[in-house]
């Protein structure tokens, strides 16, 4: 999937920088300043993505970043979580690659 | 094949049979891929991908089995990806959807990591009266093991809560 979420990013036009997982993910984060947003998965190794967005949105550092969940989960608590936490949005899998791209487009844009 | 008839176990065994049917159909349909229900396990040579995931819950635990054929599972799959990835991640997006549909029973349960393998005439062997779910991919076969054990007290009925949203939505908040 993260594969194909890249794919379909780079045929817009866009850059996309992959993490591995949670950890990975806020590592590739902190490395990055210049990140217009992220899209990360709920169930990742090692960092769930909530953990993620709590982790990142705390203390008000990424507050301007935009991130939202690509995830099979749709648990309406983990949304309310997410959305808590500061998380912008939140797609359920499969994800629809026009959809994806016009979403990236609206949040990302400077 | 279908279900036990009678008693709370028997209902229970409905509703899920109607909810995994249903998260089947629809995911393979997300990718265009139409299937129709098989009454009998067709023999077959073709390579088979077998991915398998389990998940655990207070009123429910198990584990999801979901077995394409090559040819089934190729008209799925992005080029350049690798089809035992791939097997496991659509393992994923089938727990997902019968897992999002549970909420609406107020079941929940919590999926672990998928594993798939592959080979040729792979047969599943399902568990006592647990039916798998036979079906035509036309061309190819699908076949779906949901094998759970329920608690004993636990229902089966419609709750008052905030259903999922639909697969394929985007929520922006």
């Amino acid at each position: 999937v993260r594969q194909q979420i890249s794919h379909a990013l780079v045929e817009a036009g866009f850059q996309v920088i992959e993490a591995v997982d949670g950890l990975d993910g806020v590592a590739k984060i902190e490395e990055h300043a210049d990140l217009a947003m992220v899209l990360c998965d709920v169930n990742m190794p090692r960092m769930s993505g909530l953990e993620l967005v709590e982790t990142l949105l705390a203390d008000g550092k990424y507050m301007q970043l935009p991130i939202v969940m690509l995830t099979t989960e749709g648990h309406p608590g983990l949304i309310q979580r997410a959305r808590q936490a500061g998380a912008k949005g939140w797609i359920i899998k499969p994800f629809k690659p026009a959809l994806l791209v016009a979403t990236v487009r609206k949040l990302a844009a400077p | 094949m279908s279900p036990p008839e009678g008693g709370r176990d028997a209902a229970n065994h409905r509703i899920l049979h109607s909810i995994v049917t249903r998260a089947s159909v629809e995911l393979f349909s997300a990718y265009k891929v139409h299937l129709t229900r098989r009454k009998e396990l067709a023999p077959t040579e073709e390579t088979t991908f077998a991915a398998t995931i389990g998940f655990t819950g207070a009123s429910m635990r198990g584990a999801l089995l979901l077995a394409p054929t090559e040819t089934a599972l190729a008209r799925t799959y992005p080029s350049g990806k690798q089809p035992h990835d791939w097997a496991s991640e659509l393992a994923n997006q089938l727990l997902g959807r019968i897992k999002n549909r549970l909420v609406s029973y107020g079941v929940e349960i919590c999926p672990s990591v998928p594993v798939a393998i592959k080979g040729r005439g792979l047969s599943i062997v399902a568990r006592g009266d647990i039916p798998p779910y036979l079906f035509d991919a036309q061309p190819g076969l699908v076949t779906v093991l949901f094998d759970v054990e329920m608690h004993h007290e636990l229902i089966l009925a419609p709750q008052d809560v905030t259903p999922c949203p639909t697969e394929g939505d985007t929520l922006l908040f």
